[in-house]
Order: C-alpha cells, then structure tokens, then sequence
C-alpha cells in the first residue's frame, strides 16, 4: 500500500515547464511624465485612434528597416510602451511597392482602415481600398469599398480620410481627392488630399451600401457624436465646427474659433471638443489641380461645449494634427510635428525675418485630463 | 513429388535461408528400455494443433511454428505418452526434442525440456546471421522499443544495416512482409508494435529466405505472441516527473497488457502502450553561454519539440479444428509531435509539427494439408500509412505531461488530402511570408523568424493490400521444400507544397502531387536438404513490379528481376561453418517516382524530377561465418561479409541545365565487414553478449538527393572525374562498434533483511556499454557549399555510452510486481554526433559569428525607436529612447549569431532516467 501511495505522489508531481520565450516588449511607457511622449520612430507616426473600450491606440507608422518604409498599422498600449500589435503589407509581390495602411478605427474587435499600394515607379499610391478586419489578425481583410469612384454628388472619391465607427455596423469617412504636387524641381513630391463629401457606408449588406452625405462639400474632419445621430465636422477654409444631424439632415454650429483661425481635426467626448486651430494651414486654388490644401499642423484647442470656452493646450515648440480623444474624453493622443523659428535679425536686433521649418517626420504624444 | 523437386532445384541453383518467421521442432520418439525407434508414434503440437507422424528412424519433423512457447505430446499405441509443456521454438531455428516412451499406456504431462540435441548456434540448418531477442529478454534490456533493441545487433548503425543506407530493411510481421514502400528511406514505418506483444524480435543481416523480399541489407523479423491459456492483465507507469529540473524531459509512459481465453477456445491478448515526452529528442548540448538567453533558466528542455506515441494491439487467435489455426492481428499506431526549429525558437507557435499514424490488419491461416508432412500458410494483411507535417493549427494543449490526447491538426491539411494543385498555386490559406522574429532577447532583426510558418507542406499516404500463400513439403526427412508467392496491390498518394506563403512563380515550384496504384508480386522456391551434417539451401526468388501509372499516355514499366540464392553448412570440429551467396532485390522507393523540392528552392539543385521508370535497386552479398561453443554455456559467431550495392537511386543530373535533375538508378557501392559475437546465455543469474562490427561502407551517394556530378579532384589543377568511379565512405561507414550487454540477477534470500524485507534480494539487472567509432562527414569551404577534398573525408569522434536497467520484483499479497530504474547514458558522456561542415566542430568561430552579425547589421542599420518591440532598454546604452549605431546594435547582431548558431542537435542524449512500477494482475 505504502508503494502505491508512493506512485500516486510521483505521478501527481509536476513536470518541469519547458522553456517559453519571456515577452521582451515594454510594458510601459519611456518616461511617465505628461505630456507623454509614445513613439520615437524617426519615420511618420499618424492617425491615432483609440480602440473603442480605450484600452489600445491605433495607428499608423513609418516602417524604415523595410525595403520600402511602408506606413504599417500599429497597436500600442493606452499608456504607451512597445507595440502589441502590428501588420505591414506582408503580402508576396508587394516587396518593392510603397504599401500604406491608414486611417485605424475600431469597434467590437473589427478595425477598419485604408490599405493603399503603390507601384515601384509610382509617386504616389495607385491603388487603394477600405477594407475591414479583426483585431487580432489585421491582414485578414474584407474589402468594403474600392477607390476611386463616382460619388453621388458627381465629385471623384480617390481615397478615404478619417475613417471612424457610426455604430457596430455602419462606417463614417471622408470620400476625399489626392494630388500629387512638388514644390520644386529637386523637393520631394508630397501627396495634398482634399475632402469632398462625407460619407456613411452600412456594412449590414452585401456589398456594402454606400450613402453620400449632402451639403458636406469640402469637409476635412469628421467625429461621430457619441450616440452615432450626428456627426461633428469641419469644412476646408472655415473656422467652424459643425454638427449635422444624420437623421434629419439639420446642420448646427457647435463653435466658432474666430476669423482666419481655420479649424480641423475635431473630436469631440462628451462635452469636450479638440480641434487643430490656425498653424501652417493652406487653401490654394491651382489652375491645373484645382483647389489645394496643405496643412503642416497647427494649435491644439480644447472647447469646453457647455461654456464655449477655450483652452490652448500645451504647444511646446510643436504643431499638432488629428488628435485622437479617448472614449472616455480623458486621454488625448496627437500627431507632434516639431518645429524651429529661424530669426534673422539686424545689428541693432531689430527682428528682419523668421523662417519656421516644420519637421517632416511626426511622433505622437499623449495629453491626459 | 521427386520431378517437383527436381524442377524446382533446376530453377533455383543457388540461393540460401529457410523461413525465418517461423521455427520447428524435430528429434526422434524411441523405445525408453531398449531405444529402438518407434515406427508411426505420434507427435502433436499445442494439443493436436499440428501433428507429424515418425518415419521407420523414428524422425519426426514439425514445421513452420510460430516463435513462442509451445506444448508438445509425443504417443503410440502401447507406449505411455510424454508431454513437454514448455518447448521454446525460435524463428529461423530448429528445436531438436528426443522422446523416449515407456511401454505402460499411463500418460505422463507437465515435464519441461531439459535438452538440445540440435544446438541452436551449431545447427547447421540455420544458416541466416540472426541476431535476437526474445520477449523475456526484451524485458531485462534498458530498451523501449524494437528499433532500440535491434540497435543493440552488430552492424546497425541507427536504420542503416551493414552499411547500407536506411530504408533497405524490411519489416516481416508474423511472417507477413511488411514495408513503408513510398519513402522507407526518409521516413518511418509508422507503425510500433508494443514490445509487450512480442515473442521476439530477430535481426537477419544475410541469408533471409527467398520467400521474402523488398530489402537489400537487412530483415527485421518480429513474431508476436499468443494470448495465455488464462486471464491475466499487466499494468506498467514510467515516468522521469520527480527528479526535477535537469533530469526531468517530461516522460510519461503507461502500458496496459491484457490476455486470456474467450469461448470456443479462442484466445486473445491486447495491448496499449502510450508514451508521450515533452521534450522528445533531449540533447546534450552545452548550456547557453549568453546570461540573457532565456534558455539558461532550463536549458535540459527544448521547446517545441514534444511528442507522444499512442500505440495499440490486438491479437486473436482461433483453432478451427484440429487441423487449421487463424491468427487475427491489429495494429494502429500514432506518432505526434511538435518539431523543433531553431528559426522559429522564439515564435514557437509558428514552428512545424508533424502526425504519422500506421495501421496494420494481419490475417494468417495455417492448415495441415492432407498430404504427408505438408503445411500451408496463407496470409493477407492490409497496411496504411499517412504522413503529414506542416505548420500546426494550434498551439498543443497538455493536459498531463505531453499528452494532449486530441488530434494535431496541420493547417492546410484538407487542401493537402484533397491534391488540389491548381489551387495550391496560390499563397496558402492563412499563410503569410514570416518576418524576421521580435521576440528574440536581442530584439535586432536577424537570423530567427516570426510572425508566420516556413509554409511547408507535406502530406502522403500509402495503403497496401498483401496476400501470400507458403506451402511446406517434407521431402522425407532429409529435405524441406519451400514454395510459394505473395501479390501487394498498393495505392500511393502524394502532396507537396513549399513556401506556401508565396504564390508558384520563377522562385517556387508548383505543387507536386501523385496519386497511382502500383503493384509488386514475387515467386519463390526454395530447397532444403540435409545429409548427417551437411546441408544445402537453395533458392530463387522472382520479383516484378509496376510502378507509376498516373501520368498521361503512360500504364506503367513493368520490372522483374531474378534472385537466386545458395548456401551451404556443415559442422566440422565441433563448429559449423556456413558459406553463402545472395541477390536482392527491392524496389525503390515510391517517392523517387515523384518530383520533390525541398528546403529552399531558390537555391541550386533543390528541385528533383521524379522518375516513373526507375527500377530494381539491388545487393549482392558475399558471406562466410563461423560458429563455435567453446563451453557449454558459451558461443561465438564469426561472420566475415562482402556486400556490394547497385542501382540505388541518386540523382542525376538532367542534360546541360546545372539547376535540373532527376532520380536514376546511378548509385553502387560496397560494403565490406566482420561481425564477432560473444554470447554467454543467462544462465545461473547471469548473462554476457559482446559483439564487435568492423565495417568499411563505400558508394557514390549517402543518399538519393544528392547529385551525381563530377568531383573536384584536385583544387589546384581543377581536374574531375565521373563520381561513380569514386566511392566515399557513405554517411553509415561506421569502421568500429563495440556492444556488450550483461544482464545478472540477485538470489531472492540473498543481503541483509531490512524491515522484513531484503531490498538486495531478487534485484535484476542489464547494464550495456557501447563504443562507437565515429561517422563521416564532409568538410566545406567556409560560408559555401563547395566540398573540400573529397565527401566524407573527415571523422567525428568516437562515442560511448553505458545503460543501465535495475528492476527490484515485488508481491503485494496477491498482486505481483516490480520496480525499476531504466537509465540511458548513465554516465552522462557528451558525445557528439555532428558537427558543422565549415568548422568541423559544433561550433561557429568567433571570426564566423563576427562576420554574421556584420552582414546582418549591414542589412539592417536602422535605429529602433522604444515603441518597437525590438526595443531592448538594456542595449539602449545612452537612455534617449532609441537603440541604434554600432555601439549599441553590434552587440546585440553578434548575440542574436552566437545565440542562432547553438549547436544543439550536434550532441547526444544526456542521461536520461526511467522510474517505472509494474503490477501484474
């Protein structure tokens, strides 16, 4: 019997565990003080947007040890640290194309984003498409929506801008226009995207249906009011925030940031409203492109919508663009272009000139309430 | 019967062996007063089971007995009748058993034998190169399976036998043959069968019988048991669990034996043998030496590479009357296990696995025929094999040691199963091409992968339906005639998809996929004949087989082939000399009808085409041996062989185009060796068997994927020659191989009494040494492929290692028992198994793993910022958020190449422990 309890014991202990890579990344964030920087690539990082139970931030990034430095989406924690997540363009035949997912948005674990290939010889993306997939495997897509097309109002849809969630089944974007333009014989050609209508695009069929929204020609930002009713918006060359409702149509100014002060980039959470304001903002009109807009970034502002009251935040020699408010409207993540004044003065020390150089490459940054 | 005879000898001239699955029992029945031979006495096996009938000597001859314990009564009328319950009949042997009967009509039972007339090792009849173990001792051996203890026979190096290359052995099942024919020679049977169902298990390196075939170098002969004349169960537990980290590998094993009578005399015994390790092949490789390798913290356990083996068998057997036995067997086994890639060490889930099942239906008839002194065998057996191996579906799941107890699944498998080329031309569902790992402790871009599987698949299966019928003919009772044939209709279906990630374009090959139905079919005769104590086998063995037939316009080259084979045997001086020739024939295996790509196909050469018309590989062996039993207790065999190979697929280069080659017939080598056997059988508490090998194995290939090209002679002056005029030593060219088993055991009243027991007493032991000269291998300029000298030009180190098995018997009032200790590698000798063709040791120089990093931080200079999951804060040596420049990346390049180019599989295994409990019931 003595045996027997014996070789029940040796049969219960446990084995040795084998090995199992410990996970390397880092769990929080470089520095805890706030503002907080999150990324240090020396590529682009854009588009943040926090997934929908705040838990992660979504975005896209400038991959630079790739053959081509695609712009790969990128999960990252909500306080920051290394990556969770990540997808490039893996696919065969892609090696030597210029392969961009953009414009992250999710909900209920599905994230839907722009995928935009270009050919070796291309300036600029050739092909693009809204595509949706899960979270957890972003290269498992479903196509949505093929680019370009003819919209409803007649305008052309090259591409999307700021992709974001109505609700489980329906998907807010900008139909927008791209040109390609260089500035200079020897500058970089730089891709200027113009917003043409908003559009509301219901997943609940197949394919999915595509609705243009009327009236909002021009339109450079988007945010769906939390209740997914209306939308929040602004329009190129205006220094509004709209808010349209998508039921009755009625169109509503939520605030005005003042005369020449253009805004953009609106997100709203609960009763706080975030735009870009002013900065190095542009609406030209080229005989051969048409209308165009550059916008280098500006100043982020914070309204408070029961006060109407204003509040810059911090700037720090920095322009900001698409800031990204969390669900709960207490973190704020945000592209950060630095800048430099080059001031050129006389002997006296009087002020002859100043010359801002805004940095090409973005990190973003983390603001909390 | 004479012009038969005579027929038969004119076809066969030559040629060796007699039925070696099989055993019989002779001897003479006499007068016990006056020792005249009784004329008509009769002699019966297992109760009438078999019966043979004296002739005026008072010879009797009973023929074709299954390996195993057997009763046999001998009676005439007058004489009392004289049962021995305990005759031990071997395969291949001839048990000689005398009678001497009273003249009272009182019939005696129970006497066990007590003497040999025929002495096994001298008999002259038996003149094959056995090698066996029987299921007792099988039991007393620190082994676990067969292939462990046929490895303990002289000649064997792994599944190469005398040399030859792995896959020439076939398998022969309670006298079925028994084969992996689609890739013998790269893969397993598939099929285990539990040591605890065997009566023995025999190694026959020269002089198997005519009647059986598909194997150049060797046989390996297994005879299963019968079920016991009462109920009776067996539980055995072995495990390594508690000896804790270092010595722990994860082991679990359970074997359940059951056995007993059924109704109308039907008998049955089952087994199940379960086994599962987690970490399945442990080596004994250095611990990692970099303080930040996460291996450190247990560097006795690889990851991902566990595995488990289910293992079941049943047998019935059934008297159908007094004249007829059948003999049903199942087997059905499945291997599972992760496989362990040091590309994908730290994204363990996107490593490959792999899952081979065998399955094994074998029926087998034997009937007295109503002629005098004739037997019939008919046998029909169906095998299945499939083998799959690919990246898995998921991750395993334990739910005790190793075993998950469910099946792995492959991903991609069904698309494999259905052949589906056309579709397999696109990137494989769920695939994507892996990207360099992030989950490295250096985090630098290199060497180690991730993020997705290779995106190999392979998945083939082979099913073969077998009938044979033997027939024996006692020519009096000096010669035996053996004739007979056996038919395999077989059915081969093949998948092969590499870098399934990417779509078939310029730099990956299309899926290859086979679906034929081949067949083979053999002839035999073979004659036996005996004058005092000379004896004469001859026989002929005639083979053909079709091979592929699923190409268009094409219905299969038919091949055949002859294959005598001659042997003679006399006893001179009190020892027995044989001499013996013989050809063999197998046919190839079924894979190199196929095209194969392998590894990376962008590289030279690593395409083969299949070749449907390939035909008989084959061996021609010369042999002489010697046997002698100096002392009664003691023997020694000599045998001394010439063995030349021919025909054995390579490949061959394909016109002018240096990418392109194809499967041919183009190999030929020969072996030559010595084999001396020192046995002492276990006897009195104790047992000796030493043998020693000398062997020199030289071909033109070590293995079919190798290309036949013309070989850089002389670096300097470039000159070459046509490689089939230049033998290397093969892969297997073991020179020297020293085994020595010594089993004892400990007289139960004998040591101290403790507790009321003696923990010394009834203690019994097998220790077993092995010294092993060291295996070819080729050295290569360093960072190509290009060989220096000529293949196979340099040697490992020798190796040696010491078993040792201690098993302790017990009663628990009823119950019997035992417990015991199985230690392989006892004393825990690093012996080293391979080396790295550039260096000629297991590891990378220092000027090597530089050179690596450089290249791969050249590749990849970039800076990582801290978001990266490459970040590493302890390389990031300045704290500004970014690991970058070579002062802070070099480091980690020359870590990550010290870290990939461990050399794990360079090493043998460590010591290993078994604690087992075994009950009887």
């Amino acid at each position: 019997m003595r045996r027997l309890a014996a070789l029940l014991v040796l049969a219960a202990c446990d084995h040795a565990e084998p090995f199992r890579p410990p996970d390397p990344r880092e769990p929080g964030p470089f520095r805890g003080a706030l503002p907080r920087q999150l990324t240090f690539n020396r590529g682009t990082d854009r588009m943040p947007s926090w997934s929908s139970d705040g838990r992660y931030l979504l975005y896209s990034y400038e991959d630079l040890s790739r053959t081509v430095p695609d712009r790969c989406l990128g999960v990252l924690p909500a306080g920051g640290g290394s990556r969770v997540r990540s997808a490039c363009q893996n696919l065969p035949g892609f090696a030597d194309s210029l392969d961009a997912f953009e414009w992250p948005a999710e909900r209920g674990g599905r994230v839907a984003y722009l995928v935009a290939t270009s050919g070796a010889l291309d300036d600029a993306p050739s092909r693009r498409a809204l595509v949706v997939a899960p979270l957890a495997d972003l290269l498992r897509t479903r196509r949505l929506v093929s680019f370009p097309y003819h919209s409803s109002t007649g305008r052309p849809h090259d591409l999307a801008l700021a992709v974001s969630w109505l609700d489980s089944t329906t998907i807010l974007y900008i139909g927008a226009v791209g040109a390609v333009v260089r500035p200079c014989l020897n500058c970089r050609s730089d891709t200027l995207f113009l917003g043409q209508d908003l559009v509301r695009l219901d997943l609940r069929t197949v394919p999915p249906t595509r609705e243009d929204i009327p009236g909002t020609y021009l339109a450079n930002s988007a945010a769906p009011a939390p209740d997914g009713r209306s939308v929040y918006y602004t329009v190129a060359g205006d220094s509004r925030v709209l808010r349209r409702d998508l039921v009755t149509g009625t169109v509503t100014e939520v605030h005005d940031f003042g005369l020449g002060r253009f805004a953009r980039d609106v997100q709203v959470a609960g009763e706080r409203l975030v735009a870009v304001v002013g900065g190095r903002i542009s609406l030209t009109s080229d005989p051969l492109l048409g209308l165009l807009a550059r916008d280098e970034g500006g100043q982020l502002v914070e309204v408070d919508l029961r006060a109407g009251a204003e509040r810059p935040l911090p700037l720090d020699q920095r322009f900001y663009r698409r800031p990204a408010l969390s669900p709960d409207g207490r973190r704020l993540a945000v592209e950060a272009f630095p800048f430099t004044v080059t001031v050129i003065r006389d002997p006296a020390g009087n002020i002859l000139a100043a010359d801002t150089a805004v940095a090409r490459a973005a990190d973003l940054w983390l603001l909390e309430e | 019967m004479q012009r038969l005879l005579w027929l038969l000898c004119a076809l066969g001239p030559a040629g060796p062996l007699a039925a070696q699955s099989l055993g019989h029992v002779t001897g003479t029945v006499r007068d016990r007063e006056g020792g005249a031979p009784l004329v008509g006495a009769r002699v019966e096996v297992d109760g009438g089971r078999q019966v043979a009938m004296t002739d005026a000597r008072g010879s009797y001859r009973l023929r074709e007995l299954v390996p195993g314990w057997h009763a046999v009564r001998a009676g005439a009328i007058g004489y009392r009748a004289v049962q021995y319950d305990s005759v031990l009949v071997r395969s291949g042997q001839t048990t000689a058993l005398d009678f001497a009967l009273e003249a009272r009509p009182v019939e005696l039972a129970g006497l066990e034998i007590r003497g040999e007339r025929v002495d096994s090792v001298l008999d002259p009849l038996a003149i094959a190169d056995v090698q066996r173990f029987t299921g007792e001792e099988l039991r007393r051996l620190p082994v676990t399976t067969v292939a462990e203890a046929i490895a303990l026979s002289a000649g064997t190096v792994g599944e190469s036998y005398r040399g030859g290359r792995p896959g020439q052995q076939a398998f022969i099942l309670d006298g079925l043959g028994l084969k992996n024919q689609l890739d013998a020679s790269t893969g397993s049977l598939g099929l285990r069968v539990p040591p605890d169902l065997l009566a023995e298990v025999s190694l026959i390196t020269n002089g198997f019988s005519a009647r059986y075939g598909q194997a150049v170098s060797a046989l390996v002969n297994l005879a299963t048991r019968d079920g016991g004349e009462r109920w009776a169960a067996r539980a055995r537990y072995e495990t390594d669990r508690p000896l804790g980290q270092g010595a722990d590998h994860g082991l679990d094993r359970t074997v359940l034996t059951a056995e007993g009578p059924l109704p109308w005399g039907v008998r049955f015994v089952g087994v199940a043998d379960l086994a599962a390790r987690l970490d399945a092949d442990p080596v004994h490789a250095p611990d990692p030496s970099q303080p930040r390798d996460p291996r450190r913290q247990n560097p006795s356990l690889l990851p991902h590479n566990s595995g488990e083996q289910y293992d079941f068998a049943a047998k019935l057997t059934v008297p159908l009357g007094a004249r007829h036995t059948l003999r049903l067997l199942g087997l059905h086994s499945t291997e599972q296990r992760e496989l362990y890639d040091p590309a994908w060490k730290y994204d363990l889930d996107f490593a490959p696995a792999r899952r081979v099942w065998g399955r094994h239906l074998n029926l087998h008839l034997q009937s007295l025929l109503p002629g005098p002194g004739m037997i019939a065998d008919l046998r029909l057996g169906s095998f299945e094999r499939e083998f799959l191996q690919g990246p898995p579906a998921e991750p395993a799941d334990f739910f005790f040691g190793a075993f998950t107890g469910r099946r792995l699944r492959i991903l991609n498998e069904g698309l494999a199963r259905s052949q589906d080329t056309a579709l397999a031309r696109r990137p494989l569902p769920g695939l994507f091409p892996p990207i360099p790992s992030e989950r490295t402790p250096w985090g630098v871009p290199a060497f180690f992968q991730g993020g997705a599987p290779r995106g190999d698949l392979g998945w083939n299966r082979f099913r073969e339906l077998r009938g044979r019928l033997d027939v024996a003919i006692a020519a009096g009772t000096a010669a035996d005639l053996y004739l007979g044939g056996e038919y395999a209709g077989q059915r081969v279906r093949t998948f092969q998809r590499i870098l399934g990630s990417l779509p078939v374009g310029d730099s990956v090959p299309a899926a290859s996929a086979a679906d034929f139905t081949p067949w083979a079919g053999a002839l035999y005769s073979e004659v036996q004949v005996r004058h005092n104590d000379l004896a004469f086998t001859a026989g002929l063995r005639y083979d053909q087989f079709r091979g592929r037939t699923d190409l268009p316009g094409r219905t299969g080259t038919i091949r055949r082939s002859l294959s005598p084979r001659f042997a003679v045997s006399t006893v001179f001086r009190g020892a027995t000399f044989v001499a013996s020739f013989g050809q063999f024939r197998q046919a190839p295996d079924y894979q190199y009808l196929v095209d194969a790509a392998f590894d990376d196909t962008t590289r030279t050469g690593r395409f083969r085409q299949g070749n449907p018309d390939l035909g008989f590989e084959k061996s021609t062996q010369y042999e002489f041996s010697l046997r002698v039993r100096p002392v009664r207790q003691a023997s020694v065999r000599a045998n001394v062989f010439v063995k030349r190979l021919e025909g054995l697929v390579a490949s061959v280069p394909l016109g002018t185009d240096p990418d392109s080659s194809i499967f041919g017939n183009a190999d030929a080598g020969s072996v030559k060796g010595m084999e001396l056997i020192v046995e002492r059988e276990f006897r009195d508490a104790w047992g000796l068997r030493v043998s020693y090998t000398l062997q020199q194995a030289e071909a033109t290939s070590t293995d079919a994927f190798l290309v036949r090209r013309a070989i850089t002679i002389d670096p300097v002056s470039g000159d070459t020659i046509i490689p089939a005029k230049v033998e290397f030593p093969l892969d297997f060219d073991r020179r020297h191989a020293l085994v020595a088993i010594l089993s004892g055991a400990v007289p139960a009243r004998f040591g101290p009494s403790v507790l009321g027991t003696r923990p010394i007493g009834g203690l019994e032991g097998t220790l077993v040494f092995r010294y092993f000269s060291g295996l070819p291998f080729s050295r290569v300029a360093p960072g190509t492929d290009s060989i220096i000298g000529i293949p196979n030009d340099s040697r490992l180190p020798s190796t040696r290692t010491v078993d040792l098995l201690v098993r302790r018997p017990f009663r628990l009032g009823r119950t019997a028992g035992s417990l015991y200790v199985d230690i392989r590698n006892l004393l825990n000798r690093r012996n080293l198994v391979a080396v790295r063709r550039d260096t000629g040791t297991p590891f990378q120089t220092a000027a090597g793993l530089q050179a690596m990093a450089n290249s791969a931080y050249q590749a990849h200079p970039e800076a990582i910022p801290y978001e990266s999951p490459r970040y590493r804060r302890w390389a990031d040596l300045d704290g500004n958020g970014y690991v970058e420049g070579p002062n802070e990346l070099m480091p980690l390049y020359l870590a990550a190449a010290r870290d990939f180019t461990q050399p794990l599989f360079a090493y043998g295994p460590p010591r290993l422990f078994r604690l087992g409990a075994e009950v009887s019931f």
